[in-house]
């Protein structure tokens, strides 16, 4: 590889604005480094020509940016993956909208990524395709459901990724890499072109190296909204959650005083938190026996689908009418309680160091179901409410592994947990944010 | 039998008919789903929704322990777009 591309994609625009960069050489660079990277950590499962007739166009926000997508969405012509096969072809599908959004932005699309069969796992585990590797070595777990796009941008094979979001399926594997995702306000961005696992709850979501890369991608992805431009993180106010959080003692000593920095007065939440995550199970349950029962009573579906599913299937219906009902009820106690006096939560999302594959994988020789548990611990609850959240990491453990913390604002207000997110990255991590790692080598000799 | 005793039993037989309370509704509402399960793969099934049943019940969510597991009178639809009006106030 010969060329050091920008970190960050306003970077390589401003590059390519005054000439500094070659659009052609660029585009050829990145396309080398994702067909590289992908296959030693094993994370494409479709691959895409790069075009580069169309050259730079400055007036394009992405023009040139090579990007890559969880194999969930539909594409031109081909219906997706899903962690299940490599994807079919098929004459006349369209591509789903947000691929085609940030298509029309300039942005590249290099092909699909590997994902948890039926975006169905805390963990990136496949049974039929291969699973893809952790750029932070071999031995780590790679988190799930959107398991490709995090190691594709943690290891530089591309700027960003989508993802989708049902039980924190972007911000597992954002936070088990090392690096940003964004779960947004549930139907924000179009669902339509992408299969749903559970269409109540399901959000898509992008992964990024840098805070300011996510923003890049969101806005052109929700381009109606406030950008951050609008907003001063120093005048937004915040409050963090500790209490009757359980968290290991090495966790907690890194990011307790981040809460406390960047959270001006201390909240509870617990009482919402428990009664959200059991309503969100319930719902998850439910519409993935709904969706999935034709392949479940077929013998067709993965065990994590037969698992939640025939849960789904054995619960009275009337149980999944009385959870939608509550939702919106929850919803607002939610926001009136936790937003009174703050505009962004600053919250914990991971409470133990990132596990090695024989402890969350199925089968793995140390398996332990609890290790497992703890990727998603406080994740699901947030789907319930429909609420945008930011992942982000905020420091490193004892053995330098990354630790991930999380930022919550009210719907539709992303542009809050993007400023603030960028002004915590300024002050811990450095104004590019995540540089590209790939471990993989190292980890095999 | 003393008095601790029978409080024992009682909860234990209590927890015994609510178990096998929770086998038969899970079991009849799979069967109407086209699912036959081995008595392993059923036990399972029942300890999942009565854990779940308890986190919901913990949770203050009064829900009925029954077989109306009719879609008819849900209103899925209606909910939705009363929780979709429910962001979209805050947009």
């Amino acid at each position: 590889m010969s060329l050091k591309l920008p970190n960050t994609i306003s970077a390589l625009h401003q590059s390519l604005s005054s000439n500094k960069l070659d659009y052609a050489e660029v585009v050829a660079q990145q396309q080398e480094q994702f067909n590289t990277l992908g296959a030693q950590l094993k994370t494409i499962t479709h691959r895409l020509p790069a075009t580069r007739e169309r050259g730079f166009e400055k007036e394009r926000p992405l023009s040139g940016v090579a990007l890559a997508h969880k194999d969930i969405f539909d594409l031109q012509d081909r219906t997706p993956g899903l962690g299940r096969d490599f994807g079919k072809l098929s004459a006349g599908t369209s591509p789903a909208p947000a691929i085609e959004a940030l298509s029309n932005a300039g942005a590249i699309n290099l092909g699909a990524l590997a994902m948890a069969e039926d975006a169905c796992a805390a963990t990136g585990q496949t049974a039929s395709i291969p699973t893809p590797n952790n750029p932070l070595g071999k031995h780590l777990a790679v988190g799930g459901s959107s398991s490709g796009s995090a190691v594709a941008v943690a290891s530089g094979m591309v700027y960003g990724a989508l993802g989708t979001d049902t039980a924190g399926s972007v911000r597992i594997p954002a936070m088990t890499c090392g690096v940003m995702g964004l779960k947004t306000t549930h139907g924000l961005i179009s669902t339509k072109g992408v299969a749903p696992l559970s269409p109540t709850l399901d959000s898509v979501g992008v992964l990024a190296r840098s805070v300011q890369d996510l923003t890049s991608l969101f806005e052109v992805l929700a381009n109606d909204r406030p950008t951050t431009a609008t907003v001063d993180p120093l005048n937004l106010r915040t409050v963090f959650w500790l209490e009757n959080i359980s968290l290991d003692a090495d966790i907690r000593q890194t990011i307790e005083p981040v809460l406390t920095r960047y959270g001006q007065a201390a909240i509870d939440l617990s009482e919402h938190e428990y009664r959200a995550t059991a309503l969100q199970q319930l719902i998850m349950v439910n519409e993935t026996g709904q969706i999935h029962h034709d392949r479940i009573t077929a013998g067709q579906a993965c065990r994590q689908v037969v698992d939640l599913g025939i849960v789904g299937l054995a619960t009275p219906m009337h149980w999944f009418g009385e959870a939608l009902r509550l939702r919106s009820i929850c919803t607002q106690a939610f926001i009136e309680h936790a937003f009174a006096q703050a505009d962004v939560l600053v919250l914990p999302l991971q409470v133990a160091s990132l596990p090695r594959t024989d402890e969350v994988y199925l089968g793995g020789e140390h398996f332990e179901p609890k290790k497992l548990l703890a990727l998603h611990r406080y994740c699901g609850w947030l789907n319930y409410l429909g609420l945008p959240a930011l992942a982000m990491p905020v420091g490193v453990d004892a053995d330098g592994l990354p630790v991930s913390i999380q930022l919550v604002a009210k719907p539709f207000h992303e542009h809050h947990l993007l400023a603030l997110g960028q002004k915590i990255q300024h002050d811990l991590l450095g104004e590019d944010g995540i540089e590209p790692v790939c471990k993989e080598q190292e980890q095999i000799a | 039998m003393n008095k601790t005793d029978q409080k024992d039993s009682q909860t234990v037989n209590g927890e015994r008919e609510d178990k096998h309370a929770w086998h038969q509704l899970s079991q009849q509402l799979l069967l109407k789903n086209q699912l036959d399960l081995n008595e392993r793969q059923q036990q399972r099934v029942t300890k999942s929704l009565t854990r779940l049943y308890a986190a919901l019940t913990a949770a203050h969510v009064n829900l009925e322990q029954n077989l109306n597991d009719s879609a008819r009178d849900l209103d899925v639809e209606s909910h939705k777009q009363a929780f979709a009006r429910c962001l979209a106030t805050y947009r």
